[in-house]
């Protein structure tokens, strides 16, 4: 049985070991924003939210959130997601948007690579709400 | 009394988090002679969040790790003290050496003026051999049924 869960801090310290791996599949293709520790660190400071979801009892996808809170609206961001045979787990998704609008989150946000424009492309969420392309981020490396 | 020396290394935060497995029952094990004030989770949930104010030790004898402590910094009005919070391990009868290498490595840490530690009564005679000194005795009357700690 497939289950999608979010980790009390407790958990992401027994299942570090698990995690870690998971997590630094992800960082890999970051730009050195932070690392793995960073993120444990976060989630149990009660800032970020770790997600899994496990089948047998065995984690087969990561996400990381934290809440923005901006101006006039707050949004669950999507830091990160390590797995792989996401059609198998794409169904937490609902999840994720009942825990965004039990804190006041009027939207779900994501960063990340190009491909991720594909792969979310068609997730329906529960009122067949869909993801679109609304920024392209751009960054400059300073030279320091 | 062997004549390995005693040697103590402050764990960083990564290590805390790598290591938790191992720690937590070691910590566990020390708390066993409290009175519930802490739990191992929250001892190590500070360390890893706050670890600036809250730190976990490995004390060593030559190449074994004999014990491990965790302690945090108190800023009282008029002076700051870092409080022994958990001990556990085997001292191996070199109480007065830890305390020497300990003070020495304090040393790092200039804003502190005294080191503390409230424990049981048999740590009493080591440490006074090693230069500290009884300053509390710690009495407590529950205000609340069922709160017997």
């Amino acid at each position: 049985m497939m289950e999608g869960k979010l980790l009390l801090p407790e958990e992401i310290l027994n299942r570090w070991a698990e995690l870690s791996p998971m997590l630094d599949k992800f960082l890999e293709h970051t730009h050195g924003e932070m690392t793995a520790f960073d993120i444990a660190q976060e989630c149990i400071n009660l800032r970020y939210q770790c997600w899994v979801v496990e089948e047998d009892c065995v984690i087969t996808c990561v996400v990381i959130t934290r809440i923005e809170n901006y101006h006039r609206v707050d949004s669950l961001h999507i830091l990160g997601i390590s797995g792989s045979g996401m059609k198998h787990w794409q169904h937490f998704h609902s999840t994720l948007e009942l825990f965004a609008k039990a804190n006041n989150c009027t939207k779900i946000s994501q960063w990340g690579r190009p491909g991720w424009a594909r792969v979310l492309k068609g997730l329906k969420g529960i009122n067949k709400e869909e993801y679109r392309v609304v920024h392209t981020v751009m960054a400059m490396e300073l030279i320091t | 009394m062997s004549t390995s020396k005693i040697t103590i290394k402050m764990l960083t935060p990564e290590e805390i988090l790598e290591q938790y497995a191992g720690i937590k029952p070691e910590i566990d094990k020390a708390l066993e002679h409290c009175s519930g004030e802490w739990t191992s989770l929250q001892i190590i949930t500070s360390c890893l969040s706050d670890p600036s104010n809250f730190h976990i030790w490995s004390v060593y004898d030559g190449q074994e790790r004999i014990a491990r402590a965790s302690t945090r910094f108190i800023q009282y009005s008029n002076f700051t003290a870092l409080h022994i919070t958990t001990v556990g391990g085997k001292s191996n009868g070199k109480m007065p050496e830890w305390s020497e290498v300990f003070i020495e490595l304090l040393k790092e840490y200039p804003q502190l003026d005294c080191i503390e530690c409230t424990g049981r009564r048999g740590l009493l005679k080591p440490l006074i051999k090693a230069g500290w000194s009884e300053r509390y005795t710690t009495i407590r009357k529950s205000l609340k049924e069922g709160f017997n700690v």
